[in-house]
Order: C-alpha cells, then structure tokens, then sequence
C-alpha cells in the first residue's frame, strides 16, 4: 500500500530562477524505510518539508494515504507526522518527559497515558526513565538529544516520521550506535520513514529504497543493492562509487547466495558464517588461504554451503528476490 | 532618620504610594510591550518607525513629558503613569524583540512541525524562552519607573518624592535623607531580585 505518493510536485522559491523541486513523482510504500540522497542543494530536503507543509509546493499534490494533504487541516497533519531535524530542536526550558510528551498532550491524551508513554519510549531508545525523565536537555549529550528528539517524534505513534539528516551533527561513534539503534527500531515499529541524507554509508545502511536526487530531480529510485549494480547514469554510479565491490557485497545476505550442504561430512575446520552475515564478511573468511567455502548457520543449525564462486558471482537479482 | 521613628505610617504609606504607582505601571507597560514586541517580531518593516518613535519619545526629560501630558489626563497621577508606561515601552518592546530574536530557529520549526499553531508557540515556546532577556529589560525599566515616580511627587502622585521636595522646601535635611535613602534602597532591592529570578530561571535550563 502507498503511504505517501509526490503527484509532479515542484518548487520554485521566490527568490530563484530555477526550480528547487522539478516535477518530482514518487510512491512510498507503507512501512518501508525511505532514504533521499544527494548533495547539498537537490531538493532533497525542500521535499522533505513539504510532506508536513513547511514547504508548499508551487505545483503538484502531495497525498498521504489517499488523501491530498493540503485537505487536512495543517496542525492535525503536522501532529500525524514525526518530525526529527538535525539541530534536535529540543525544548530547553521543559524536561525530557516534558518534550517527548509535547504531541501527545496537544492531542489530548490523558495525563497517565502520557506519563506510561514517556517512560516506554525512553526504554525504547535505552535511557533510563528514571534517571532521565526529569533533566533538561542542556544536560544530555549530542547523542543522548538526538534519541530524546527521536522519541519526541514518536510519542503518538505517528504512521510517518519525516527525518531531515537527523545524525549528520553526531560524531561518528554515535552516529553508527543511533543508525544501528534506528534499524532495531525500525524492524519494530514498521513507520513510514523518509529520510534526508548525504551521506552514502548511511544510505545504504539504512534505506530498503533510496531515491537519489540531482538538480531537482529523482535520478533513480531503488534498492541500495540495484543502485549499486545497476545505476542508472553516470552520476549514480560516481556518488554511489558503485563500481567498488566490496561495498556491493556489503549490501548482500550470506542467506539469499547460499548453496545447499554438499553431501557427506563437512571437515571440522571449515569456516563457520551466519545467515544474516554480508558477504563482505564472507569474502574475508575466505580470504585466508586454502579455503574454499564456509558453512552457513541459522539458529545454530547448518542450513548451506558458502563457496568462493558464489561471492564472486553475486548480484542484487538474489537480494532483490530475499 | 528622626521623621521615621515620629511618623512610621506616613513613611509607609509614601513607600506603598511609590512601589503601587511604579508596579502599576510597569504592568501596563508589559501588557502593551508584549504584544507589541510579538507584532514587530513578525512584521520586521515596522520595527524601524516603531522604535524610532518609541526612542524619540524616551528622549523628552520626564518632567517636560509629564507637563505634556497634563493637559490630556489632568495634574494628577494618571499624567505620570502614562509617562512611565511611555518610557517603559522603548525598554521592553526592545527586550521583548531581543528575547523572541534569541531563540534558535530549529527550535521553533521543531514546535511547527510538531502541530503547534501560532498562538501555542508563542505561549508554550516563545515567551518561556524569551523570558531571562524580557526580565533584564524589566529590571531597567523597574528602576526607570523607581526613579522617575519620585519625579511625580510634584504632580500629585504621592511617593517618595513626597519626602524629598517636602524636605527641600522645608530645609529638613532628615526628611532629604531618608527620602534618598529609600529610593535608592528600593531600585537596588529591585535589581537585585529580579537578577535573582533571571539567574535562576537560566540556570535550570543551561547546566
């Protein structure tokens, strides 16, 4: 099902001669983590902002699950949307509850509801409630504001959360602990996320779909794995730097390249990978020298046989079909 | 300090006259200031016309502005609180501009794009947050108003002033000086608290 569908929006703002947005069309599928990518200035962001009306377009509709969105009233659209910025943007002069608990209150839950709310979501993104509850926002790290911001936008459990480069003032540490926590909260929550970046590494961490943007406009729309192998221009193919592929093996589960368990026994010193391992991964275990395969795990269980051939001729029609 | 020991409820009412006439003005200038600050924040073009008149005004000594004025509201203390609101204005609506000016930006998208409408950030968002630099307006148009009601003493307003011009008119040095010591008393009692709800309003947030 379609969450959110871009009808040939464009933007041209006041002050510019060409279009920030050009006729973008886009359908984003219900629960599917969307990311845009490009470099500064592409109208990723401007299209970003448009879905929760801070931008208007200057032509084209927007519709989110069906219904134009500039048919809902704007507040109500705005509190059905969680929004996360880079700058956080958390309240300083409230309490972290107080902050997490800002939608919710303007959409009227009741106190209690609220209170049980705030302390789920800040076991969600691993603070403590009862030591965080209470502090003010001048006395969280970076890292720490930027959960708080997340479950900011997560309070009343909106269908879509609009991201605009939400880690890009983290420092790199952090940055992976908040992407990795974010894949764990995804597979959870299953939202609807569009998600502004430029930064390749998160991209294809993060994204099922990417929609890559130049000058206004969707370059290719697609899964990290088919940007990768298969990009549609020149420009794809150098920000992505598809051509390394390594990163394209990075993109690909052990599981869906797997071969069946040969017969007969298996010796005990064969390498051992599991079925959600990258071939990244893969292709350094076998890397060392004399080994031809690897078995694979699930759960514990050996369910098939890794060879170096099949790394070697692994391509995104097998990630695209798991 | 002899008048003080022999009349301690004259005193008192003096000081209840000047304290009531200078919180009532400033609470008149703050309904007007906030407004009107909220309005200049957001109709940046008017900012220019509205304090330079407002700068232009604060120019006039106070005793000239209130003998203006007598003719509109009478000799009475209507003339000087509408002076001090006058005067008041230029301090706050600056302040209020300033404190709306501070705020981060990503602050006030964050309210927006969560659904708050205008009237919710200003009340929720803006004015909390606007608040430590409205204050140190307050506290100088506080002592502003502290100051120029002793002016108002001989426009019938009552106060502090009272003592002094009494005291002046009847070479009563005593009366001089616990009227000076009064007035300067209360601006410093003044300053001094409202600095105390500055810094501890900040010092929540930021630490």
């Amino acid at each position: 099902m379609t969450a959110i569908r871009f009808e040939h929006i464009s933007k041209i703002y006041d002050d510019a001669e060409e279009a920030s947005v050009d006729d973008v069309s886009l359908e984003v599928e219900q629960g599917s983590f969307v990311v845009l990518l490009g470099p500064s200035g592409c109208g990723k962001t401007t299209l970003l902002k448009m879905v929760n009306r801070l931008h208007e377009p200057s032509s084209g509709t927007i519709y989110m699950d069906g219904v134009d969105i500039r048919k809902m009233a704007l507040t109500d659209l705005r509190r059905k949307i969680g929004y996360v910025i880079q700058q956080v943007g958390l309240f300083p002069h409230m309490t972290v509850a107080k902050n997490i608990a800002v939608v919710p209150e303007l959409v009227g839950w009741e106190q209690k509801r609220i209170e049980s709310r705030v302390d789920e979501l800040l076991s969600l993104i691993s603070l403590d409630p009862e030591t965080y509850r209470d502090r003010y926002p001048a006395q969280l790290s970076g890292g720490q504001q930027q959960r708080i911001g997340l479950a900011r936008a997560l309070a009343a459990d909106p269908g879509v959360m609009l991201m605009d480069e939400p880690f890009g003032a983290i420092d790199a540490i952090n940055r992976e602990a908040l992407q990795g926590e974010m894949l764990f909260l995804q597979q959870k929550l299953h939202k609807t996320i569009l998600f502004v970046t430029h930064d390749v590494d998160e991209a294809l961490k993060l994204a099922d779909k990417i929609v890559i943007m130049d000058e206004g406009r969707v370059v290719q729309y697609a899964p990290p794995c088919e940007l990768l192998t298969a990009p549609a221009n020149e420009f794809v193919r150098s920000l992505l730097n598809a051509d390394d592929r390594i990163r394209q093996l990075s993109m690909l589960k052990v599981g869906t390249v797997m071969d069946a368990l040969p017969e007969g026994e298996i010796a005990d010193d064969v390498p051992v990978l599991n079925h959600d391992d990258n071939l990244r991964k893969a292709l350094t275990v076998m890397l060392q020298p004399g080994i031809g395969g690897a078995v694979v795990l699930q759960d514990g269980e050996k369910v098939g046989w890794l060879s170096i051939q099949s790394v070697q001729s692994a391509g995104c029609s097998e990630a695209v079909q798991a | 300090m002899s008048f003080l020991f022999s009349n301690p409820g004259d005193v008192l009412t003096l000081v209840i006259q000047h304290i009531g006439l200078a919180v009532i003005s400033l609470l008149i200038s703050i309904i007007i200031a906030l407004p009107l600050g909220f309005l200049l924040y957001y109709k940046r073009w008017l900012t220019g016309p509205v304090m330079g008149v407002l700068g232009m005004l604060y120019t006039i000594p106070s005793i000239a502005m209130i003998i203006l004025l007598i003719p509109f509201f009478g000799l009475n203390r209507t003339s000087v609180m509408v002076a001090l609101v006058i005067y008041c204005q230029v301090i706050l609506v600056r302040n209020v501009l300033a404190g709306l000016d501070g705020i981060d930006p990503a602050i006030l998208e964050a309210a927006r794009g969560m659904g708050m409408d205008w009237k919710q950030i200003a009340w929720r968002i803006q004015l909390p947050l606007a608040v430590p630099v409205i204050l140190a307006g307050l506290r100088i148009a506080a002592i502003a108003a502290i100051a120029i009601s002793t002016i108002g003493a001989k426009f019938g307003s009552g106060g502090l002033g009272k003592l002094l011009f009494d005291g002046i008119n009847q070479s009563r040095m005593d009366k001089i000086a616990l009227g000076a010591v009064l007035v300067a008393g209360l601006a410093l009692g003044v300053n001094a608290g409202l600095r105390g709800v500055e810094n501890r309003i900040t010092s929540r947030w930021a630490s």
